[in-house]
């Protein structure tokens, strides 16, 4: 079905349209939240954030850009905030650490980083993706966002430019930029092992 | 090419995004250099991981766990709404308690005289008995004189 067959589907029956809406989509959101969180089960809670967003705002989108830009956009988003609010919540757990009495530390939950979490099959598969997890993890937001669109999503580079709403040059500057930090951090890793 | 520029263009020799002139010296430079090889061959197998790391099946309770996770939503907004709406009848229920009991003592207390007006007044009566008893000697009898004013002419 194409998307505007599905917009108009969704304004007549909301349930059933967006019930086709997620079939088709939730690739697609769920990978692309998988490239910055690093782990399949965030990815997915990050994905229903991300399809709760749509259903509440279906009714504003106005079809100027293509719905799966709108979707990157609130995926990209979401991921963000999930990072963040991680990042939050393992200093905050940090903190406990540090008043908690040895005694009671032991019940204290590992914090819920992507870095520490990492699925099965990196544990597997001993240290590979580990490092360049962490190199990515390190990067500035927006070449974070460019390179995980490019790389996961194989997105080009003006479909990039479109979700970031910047320009082209933009996206391959943020790109180059992304890949010689990325070697410059891997590199690094690989000397001290 | 040196150790040091081949690691500033690994990764972009890796891509296959340089020109054949760099890439064939690149290639070079690692068929004798060990410790750059080593370095191409960790960030390749990284790079390849990475281009393999993709989620592309759908999980089948996905959309069911949305469907409730929209549903847990609404309930809770329904119940928040309630909430606001208890909180906000109470408010009004107390505000509009304390406005009958200022209407009502204002309607009561109108015909009553102060206490404190009562008061005011008895001090102010006491105060003109002293005033008077003060003046006693004009009273007739025994020192009171009678001033007289004559014309002398």
């Amino acid at each position: 079905m194409e998307d505007k067959e599905l917009i108009n589907k969704i304004r007549t029956d909301k349930k059933s349209g967006f019930k086709i809406l997620v079939e088709k989509y939730q690739a697609l959101v769920i990978n692309t939240c998988y490239g910055f969180v690093h782990n399949r089960q965030d990815a997915e809670d990050v994905a229903q954030d991300v399809f709760i967003e749509v259903y509440r705002s279906i009714d504003k989108f106005r079809g100027e850009s293509k719905l799966s830009t709108w979707l990157y956009r609130i995926s990209v988003n979401k991921s963000l905030n999930h990072i963040r609010d991680n990042k939050k919540n393992s200093w905050f757990q940090s903190l406990d650490l540090l008043f908690e009495p040895e005694q009671n530390r032991a019940s204290v939950k590992e914090p819920k980083d992507s870095q520490n979490n990492m699925p099965d099959k990196i544990s597997e598969n001993t240290e590979t993706g580990k490092y360049i997890y962490q190199a990515i993890n390190s990067l500035p937001e927006n070449q974070k966002i460019a390179f995980t669109l490019s790389k996961y999503e194989d997105l080009s580079y003006k479909e990039i430019a479109e979700v970031m709403e910047i320009s082209l040059s933009s996206v391959e500057s943020l790109i180059f930029r992304a890949k010689k930090n990325l070697q410059k951090k891997l590199i690094n890793f690989y000397k001290n092992l | 090419m040196n150790c040091k520029e081949v690691e500033h263009k690994l990764i972009f020799y890796i891509e296959g995004e340089l020109d054949d002139k760099t890439s064939k010296a690149i290639t070079l430079h690692l068929k004798n250099c060990q410790e750059c090889n080593s370095l191409y061959h960790q960030l390749k197998t990284d790079l390849i991981f990475l281009n393999k790391d993709k989620i592309t099946d759908n999980n089948p309770f996905f959309y069911n766990k949305l469907v409730q996770s929209i549903e847990n939503e609404n309930k809770l907004k329904t119940k928040n709404k309630t909430g606001f709406k208890q909180v906000y009848i109470r408010f009004l229920a107390y505000a509009a308690s304390i406005i009958v009991a200022i209407v009502l003592g204002v309607a009561l207390g109108r015909d009553v005289q102060p206490v404190s007006n009562i008061a005011e007044q008895e001090t102010l009566d006491n105060d003109f008995e002293l005033f008077a008893d003060s003046y006693t000697m004009n009273i007739n009898g025994e020192d009171t004189y009678d001033i007289m004013i004559t014309d002398n002419e």
